[in-house]
């Protein structure tokens, strides 16, 4: 990286966006003039709306006649008017009348004529019937009150019975936190919309701008490294989006002070202003949000070969990138640890405790990292990728997939982004489908799961990307050292994934709940089968199946592109986030980091199944076997794990890794 | 001085077959020499001075400009040469200055440096008067002569130029062509590609005939004639292809 050239690169990015007049009307004007517009507009409609249903008289029928002091209620009101009618339902349900009080009166010998009942018809759907039931209703209460006070002191007992006590409810929270909580809305969804605009079409211009101009090529011909090249964009899209961010903020404020100030009936109740400390954290917090925002958008948009593609393809993302906004914003949902590395939701979630004064310094400190190392994080990959003459030369192809198998060349084995989709694919399969089978089948639905949805998947993907299969499942021989020294070290990497697996039980004691449903689904006891099926299904089951996916399909594809720390630490990490537990992650990521290693090491995948089906197959059977478990009583926690397993463990991994390396050589590398 | 030895290119089909955009090609420019590559559309001409100007990487092959590596010194590669072809663009919302300034800062020049470099320029090419207007707004002949002064601003001591003449008329055309001969007096060395034959025969000190990514012969305007006893480039070229063509069927 060059300081000096991502600076004249971002200088001249920056000079020229802001020559574009769409994005200053995005950036400046929307924000000017959207919101004073959009408030006087609502405000005037709904006010207008609101004051003339006030001042109109509602049309009420009255069924049967009303006894006196209620007619005279009814009829002195100078908000209600009383008219006659035939068919008073039909009327009501056309709206020639907005309500129907219906007083049914059983007996008429009643000397006081109190009715029985009394009705009040409605149509729910309409303001205006609506607000007449509201003001009959007060009538009819009132006139309820009255009667109850007649027949008290007609029985000769003191009215004052009929209230025993006093009460009312009180409201303590302040003006500025009622007004905080109608900001904590407005506030993360506009701004995330308009950093979403203001940011769009730099980035766009930017990338396939620049392709569709034709400038691309112009600037590469130039001493300037493509990641400095994309650094300086980035800081332009960002700055953009920041600038836009705040002159968004500022505006809102300026327009929700001044006008609600205006609307003198709210103002009392409601206040609008934040405190200096909020404002300047609100503002800081824009930052992250336009950093991330910026960092999406720019990477999508690279794929474009056209303004128009770019916008097309942009679409969607601006729907996912609103999802955790609204997500966010639905009532109940609270920052906590894990929404907190949730980018734009964390934001959302924050601004919401900001504008209520509950938050902590602690949630500023996570929500403001994980946003910019989600952004750095995505920056880094796709600068990589801005880097590929493909993406860059793409003239007149873009993100163009060719569906038909025919038009595929044949490949020893997938390239990675093709690799990780269809990972993702089958992991959202999982997610979606398994639940549903593994509740309606119990232990064959997880058969199926296996087979079905992600071995069959990972085959089904690898014949139709013509991809060689011995290559890319690692179907290959290992020999006796590389497989003495897999078992020695799968029997320490297993104990000690174990140990740490316990460390994290005491340190998230409710990690030990969240495993039950696991343990229960693997208890062939309760299931009714016999172990040995159990075995098959939970062992030998998933040892194939997720094997072959990411020790096979994964790992043959990333070890071509990545370094060999790389390559492991991202299937592992792939294998960790899989089992969609945040509690099983680490146990889990380690288990992957040894399967990986071995499988990248001997090139075997026969190595791994075994590993993993033992893993697998241990678990059911120390469920399933009381007296088994009590030979291993350090392994499910029941007894503290002995500090010499420890050393043991080391040890056999040492002695494993150390056997592994003398018995194989590393062959496809250059 | 431009040397490649057995450089190719490959590229993919949507089908996923090979297309050989250029065969193994080696050849030598020379200080002072300007070199024509002659061909029709599709030829390869633009493929293979792309990859001498490091746009795009080459499959195989090695190339050396300026006693620079082409795969290991691409930065140097790039300070050493001034590429101009129909697809390099120029930033529509900066004026000539500014463009010239920003490129100048991405070849290490220091802003002095720079602004004596660009009145230099602005004088040698008479582009004073619109300097400060902004790109878009230029006719097409001064934008070529923008896009003349981007490719010498750093004074390079090799030219890569791309049909630097297509779809210009003849004064803009004649400000390019003038350009080129000059820059050879100061000891350049030149690589132009064109598919005009006179352009190429009023210019250049060696000719590649090329086709099909195919290098068909490399000789002067007067070993051609001699060759084939016929005066203009154009038969002569004829004879090469239709040659070539027999050869293969």
């Amino acid at each position: 990286m060059n300081l000096k050239k991502i600076t004249a690169v971002y200088k001249k990015e920056l000079k020229d966006t802001l020559r574009d007049k769409r994005t200053i009307l995005m950036m400046v004007l929307v924000p000017i003039v959207m919101y004073p517009v959009l408030f006087i507009l609502m405000n005037q409609i709904q006010s207008a709306g609101l004051a003339k249903l006030e001042l109109e008289k509602s049309r009420i029928a009255i069924k049967s006649a009303a006894p006196v002091y209620l007619d005279s209620l009814l009829k002195n009101d100078d908000k209600l008017f009383m008219v006659c009618s035939e068919d008073p339902m039909a009327d009501l349900k056309n709206g020639s009348i907005q309500g129907i009080v219906d007083i049914k009166t059983m007996t008429i010998e009643k000397s006081s004529a109190i009715p029985d009942s009394i009705l009040i018809y409605y149509d729910g759907a309409v303001e205006r019937s609506q607000m007449a039931n509201s003001r009959t209703t007060k009538l009819v209460e009132q006139y309820k009150r009255q009667s109850q006070k007649d027949n008290v002191s007609q029985a000769g007992l003191d009215t004052a019975i009929l209230e025993p006590f006093g009460w009312r409810s009180g409201n303590i929270a302040p003006p500025s936190r009622m007004g905080g909580r109608i900001l904590g809305f407005l506030i993360p969804l506009f701004l995330v919309i308009t950093i979403l605009m203001g940011a769009m079409y730099p980035a766009i211009d930017l990338t396939a701008g620049e392709k569709e101009r034709g400038t691309l090529e112009t600037i590469l011909t130039a001493p300037v490294a493509k990641m400095d090249l994309f650094m300086g964009k980035y800081l332009t899209v960002s700055t953009i989006a920041i600038i836009t961010g705040i002159l968004n903020l500022v505006s809102m404020m300026m327009t929700f002070g001044l006008g609600f100030i205006q609307l003198g009936v709210i103002s009392g109740k409601m206040d609008f202003s934040l405190s200096p400390l909020t404002l300047v954290l609100i503002l800081f917090m824009i930052i992250p949000l336009a950093l991330f925002i910026g960092a999406v958008l720019l990477s999508v948009s690279l794929f474009a070969r056209s303004f128009k593609d770019a916008q097309n393809i942009i679409t969607p993302v601006y729907l996912a990138l609103m999802m955790p906004t609204f997500i966010a914003l639905s009532p109940g949902i609270q920052l906590n640890g894990f929404l907190a590395l949730v980018p734009v939701a964390n934001i959302t979630l924050l601004f919401k405790d900001l504008l209520l004064n509950t938050f902590s310094a602690e949630n500023i400190f996570l929500v403001f990292l994980s946003n910019c190392v989600f952004a750095l994080l995505g920056i880094m990959t796709v600068s990589r990728l801005f880097g590929s003459e493909q993406v860059l030369m793409a003239e007149g192809k873009g993100l163009q997939f060719s569906f038909k198998r025919s038009r595929i060349r044949p490949v020893d084995v997938l390239p990675p982004s093709t690799a990780v989709i269809i990972c993702t694919v089958i992991m959202i399969l999982l997610f979606y489908v398994a639940g549903v089978l593994q509740l309606r089948m119990n232990h064959w639905g997880i058969a199926i799961t296996e087979w079905g949805l992600i071995f069959l998947p990972v085959l089904l993907a690898l014949w139709y990307f013509k991809a060689n299969y011995r290559m890319s499942l690692h179907l290959r021989g290992f020999n006796f050292g590389a497989g003495l020294g897999a078992i020695l070290l799968y029997i320490g990497s297993m104990g000690l994934a174990n140990w740490v697996d316990l460390m994290q039980a005491k340190v998230f004691p409710e990690s030990v709940k969240a495993l039950e449903p696991l343990q229960k689904m693997l208890d062939v006891n309760a299931l009714g089968i016999s172990p040995w099926l159990g075995v098959f299904l939970f062992g030998l089951g998933p040892g194939i199946c997720e094997e072959l996916l990411f020790r096979g399909m994964l790992l043959s594809s990333f070890r071509k592109k990545m370094a060999p720390a790389a390559a492991i630490v991202a299937v592992a990490l792939l294998f960790g986030i899989f089992h969609m537990s945040i509690f099983r992650f680490v146990p889990t990521f380690l288990l992957g980091i040894y399967f990986t290693y071995v499988v990248y090491r001997t090139g075997s995948i026969y190595l791994s199944i075994l590993a993993h089906t033992l893993n697998n197959s241990l678990a059911v059977l120390l469920i399933y076997s009381p007296t088994l478990a009590s030979k291993f009583m350090w392994l499910t926690g029941e007894k503290p794990f002995p500090p010499q397993a420890i050393a043991v463990m080391t040890g056999l991994v040492i002695l494993g890794v150390f056997c592994i390396h003398h018995s194989t050589k590393l062959t496809d590398r250059k | 001085m431009i040397k490649t030895e057995n450089i190719s290119k490959i590229f993919w089909d949507q089908k996923g077959g090979e297309i050989k955009a250029v065969l193994p090609t080696s050849l030598e420019v020379h200080p002072g020499e300007i070199f024509g590559l002659l061909g029709p559309n599709g030829a390869g001409k633009t493929t293979f001075l792309r990859m001498l100007a490091t746009v795009i990487s080459p499959t195989a092959g090695s190339a050396e400009i300026n006693g620079f590596d082409l795969l290991t010194q691409p930065d140097d590669i790039k300070k050493s040469i001034g590429f101009l072809s129909g697809n390099t663009k120029l930033y529509g919302r900066l004026s000539p200055r500014e463009l010239l300034d920003y490129f100048g800062q991405l070849y290490d020049m220091i802003s002095c440096q720079i602004k004596l470099r660009c009145q230099e320029i602005f004088d040698l090419l008479d582009m004073n008067d619109f300097a400060d207007q902004r790109i878009e707004s230029l006719s097409t002949g001064q934008t070529q002569k923008t896009s003349i002064a981007r490719c010498i601003l750093h004074d390079p001591p090799v030219y890569i130029l791309d049909e630097p003449t297509l779809g210009l008329d003849i004064l803009t055309s004649r400000t390019i062509i003038q350009f080129i001969r000059d820059t050879t007096k100061t000891g350049k060395t030149v690589i132009f590609s064109t598919h005009y034959m006179e352009e190429a025969e009023l210019l250049c000190h060696r000719i590649g005939l090329i086709n099909q990514g195919n290098i068909l012969d490399i000789d002067s305007l007067k070993g051609y004639q001699q060759k084939s006893g016929k005066s203009h480039l154009a038969d002569i070229f004829l004879d090469y292809v239709s040659n070539a063509r027999g050869i293969q069927s």
